[in-house]
């Protein structure tokens, strides 16, 4: 039964002439599905963009009795709709998980294109923008959970798709950030990265103070999801690895903020350690705590020993007495700009073969 | 609202050969306005992200109120955190932005309403309510992000840096407007900042950390006349303490604080102090805060015990007062504030004198100061 058998039925077990009618989208019918207006009063059937549309007939030619008829037989069918929906969105949802599964696994072509009968929702063939979200929770029902947060987040233009119950891949329409870029005038070409930045950080901090607390996401360059989720996802669990494995206290992660480090981590173990055994000559003699906090500090303020010595919180001729000191152990003086560079890249490497 | 309490907090992340924070000790207060504060790295952020949820406590407890949170997650902990990127939600209305959260808790429309109004109105940000984020400046969005946590009504508030991406001015109109939110919420908060100044104007206690470990925990006023240690010292109060090193010995019945070119006579009770601690003849550090030396005659005049000279090296006028930066005392240079119209050139000698009633001595090996321990 659709909308329209239903708008006959009733008409003819009342007796009445019921319109359809479609209202511009207001606040009318967000706590109530019958308004009075005018003399007329308007059943709620759905939303669809900013309309909402409504049966419509004379206020005066319906009884009380005939009103609440009408509100609860149009409310069970709602009702029963949004289940329907709702069974089958998780249907699709579960058959599109276990085929990123299998071809992930099993898959030999990452470039593999969706096949035409999990396109079951048009967002899959439009620009989206990927994003990954890892847990550490162990909570169940966490799925669900997150699925209902996200759309009142951003409303129906998302497609969560739950790899397992700590790893998801939210895609987001990108109708959500062009808008933002438009209504600014900015060309979304150049303006992406930093859009796509701000976009993942108020995710990030909404899933903080909404969700389940600290999670790690990363973000990639907007695709059509039909033709490269399974490009995209490789890509954001690489993105992910590597800035979890460098920034173990940072938890929005991006390719344009890790290319340093993307492409140090393609050189094999005995590279780096040999790389850092000869900068650094005697590693744990030299890099103690506060010479790496100094060090990481002096790079974070873009080599500036002023800014530097007021974060740290030490006198500027203490900080020059520690860049005297590495240098005079290392023969490097991070004050200049080549040495600065060897430093910074040991340091990196530092950090991971550390902990292999 | 609710006090907390943290008992041997620790927090030890994998790889790490020393804890971030270690044993964290603190009761706060109901209401309470607390801040934490130190240079980077000393572990404040890590201590308000473990309070908020979002890093696991390695070891001790946490209570807030009467309850054990340490495995609670964030949104059940009943506090509202805003942080210093104040990311506020890009595609939604400054309303939506304040009302998300009351939404998700199925919270009446009425009620949504009238909290985000009532905390638009406390912001002054009611004409606001329908832009967008990307419309405001940012002091506004700072505003913003503060109604975004308001409207929740928490127990607690927890703040890590909210202003520190504002310009000065801002910041500092911006600091009154929290501290006065604070009176008017009766709420407890939690604050985080590495500026000395913003812990100095807005905490009700202070909490001083340095490489994970509280140094102190004291009210404004307290940590400022006697701070415990030579770091405290150091930290609180624009320009620094000045630091000397020098010795103490007994000259007939006085004793004496010599380095190079000074020589001045510890009061008696702090002499009486030393003595009894076994300080004379041993090296020692002498701290002076800048407004505690003098230039005026009638100082000088009263305090012949305790007069130096030095050379300036810079005089930077303030209008209402001046910072002399001086050589000649001790290895170092150092800085006496002094009244902006006093007739000082920069290059010549000039003659001061220590209020020896404010002077603190810290031992060189411990650092601490002997007269708070």
């Amino acid at each position: 039964m659709n909308w329209d058998e239903i708008k006959a039925k009733l008409e003819q077990i009342l007796d009445l002439r019921l319109k359809r009618e479609v209202l511009h989208k207001n606040d009318w019918f967000s706590d109530r599905n019958v308004i009075e207006k005018n003399n007329q009063i308007y059943f709620y059937l759905y939303s669809e963009g900013n309309h909402d549309y409504t049966f419509s007939l004379n206020h005066t030619s319906l009884t009380p009795s005939e009103k609440n008829l009408i509100e609860m037989t149009l409310s069970l069918y709602r009702a029963n709709l949004g289940q329907t929906k709702s069974t089958s969105d998780e249907q699709n949802s579960i058959t599109l998980r276990d085929w990123i599964l299998n071809q992930l696994q099993y898959g030999s072509n990452h470039y593999e294109k969706l096949p035409e009968p999990l396109v079951q929702t048009p967002q899959l063939l439009t620009k989206n923008i990927p994003i990954l979200i890892q847990t550490n929770a162990s909570e169940e029902n966490t799925e669900e959970e997150l699925l209902n947060l996200l759309k009142s987040f951003y409303g129906s233009q998302i497609v969560l798709i739950p790899l397992s119950n700590k790893e998801y891949v939210l895609l987001c329409s990108l109708d959500l950030l062009e808008e933002e870029i438009e209504e600014q005038g900015k060309d979304i070409e150049l303006e992406i990265e930093e859009s796509l930045q701000v976009f993942s950080s108020s995710l990030y901090e909404m899933l903080l103070s909404e969700w389940i607390g600290k999670c790690h996401i990363s973000v990639h360059y907007p695709i059509v999801p039909c033709e490269s989720v399974l490009f995209v996802i490789k890509q954001l669990r690489e993105v992910m690895e590597l800035g979890r494995k460098y920034y173990q206290n940072e938890y929005i992660y991006s390719p344009w903020n890790l290319q340093l480090e993307s492409l140090l981590d393609i050189l094999p173990d005995e590279a780096r350690s040999g790389f850092i055994k000869h900068v650094f000559k005697q590693v744990d003699f030299i890099l103690d705590a506060e010479m790496k906090t100094t060090l990481e500090q002096f790079f974070n303020t873009d080599c500036n020993v002023s800014e530097t010595a007021k974060k740290l919180f030490i006198h500027r001729n203490t900080l020059i007495y520690r860049l005297d000191k590495f240098k005079h152990e290392t023969g490097l003086d991070v004050r200049v700009f080549n040495q600065a560079v060897l430093v910074k890249v040991s340091l990196l490497l530092y950090k991971v073969t550390n902990r292999s | 609202m609710a006090g907390l309490s943290l008992k041997n907090i620790y927090k030890i992340y994998p790889n790490s050969e020393t804890p971030s924070v270690s044993d964290f000790n603190l009761e706060i207060a109901d209401k309470e306005f607390l801040v934490l504060v130190g240079p980077s790295g000393c572990g404040k952020s890590t201590t308000l992200r473990m309070i908020a949820g979002l890093e696991e406590i390695s070891k001790g407890e946490l209570y807030i109120g009467d309850r054990l949170v340490n495995d609670v997650a964030p949104k059940d902990r009943d506090i509202a955190m805003v942080f210093q990127s104040y990311a506020l939600y890009p595609h939604m209305t400054v309303y939506q932005n304040m009302a998300f959260g009351l939404k998700l808790r199925k919270m009446k429309k009425t009620e949504i309403e009238e909290r985000v109004r009532e905390a638009a109105k406390i912001l002054d940000i009611e004409h606001l309510l329908e832009r967008k984020p990307k419309a405001l400046s940012g002091g506004q969005r700072q505003r913003v992000a503060l109604g975004r946590a308001i409207v929740r009504e928490p127990r607690v508030f927890l703040m890590d840096e909210p202003l520190s991406n504002l310009d000065a001015k801002l910041r500092v109109q911006m600091r009154t407007e929290i501290g006065k939110l604070h009176k008017r919420l009766e709420t407890t908060f939690i604050y985080v900042t590495h500026d000395q100044t913003e812990a100095m104007t807005m905490g009700t206690r202070i909490v001083i950390m340095k490489d994970g470990i509280v140094q102190q925990v004291d009210s404004p006023t307290q940590v400022y006349h006697h701070p415990i240690n030579m770091f405290v010292a150091g930290f609180i109060g624009s320009p620094s303490m000045n630091f000397v090193e020098g010795k103490l010995e007994e000259k007939g019945k006085d004793v004496h604080f010599t380095a190079e070119g000074v020589d001045i006579v510890i009061p008696e009770g702090k002499a009486k102090i030393l003595r009894e601690k076994g300080y004379l003849l041993k090296d020692i550090l002498l701290g002076i805060r800048p407004e505690d030396i003098h230039q005026e005659p009638v100082f000088l005049e009263a305090s012949p015990n305790s007069v130096v000279n030095a050379h300036i090296d810079v005089a930077e006028n303030l209008g209402h007062e001046m910072n002399l930066y001086l050589s000649g005392l001790g290895n170092k240079i150092f800085v006496a504030r002094v009244d902006g119209r006093a007739n000082i050139k920069e290059g010549s000698n000039i003659q001061l004198a220590f209020d020896m009633n404010k002077i603190h001595i810290f031992d060189k090996d411990t650092e601490l100061n002997v007269f708070e321990n």
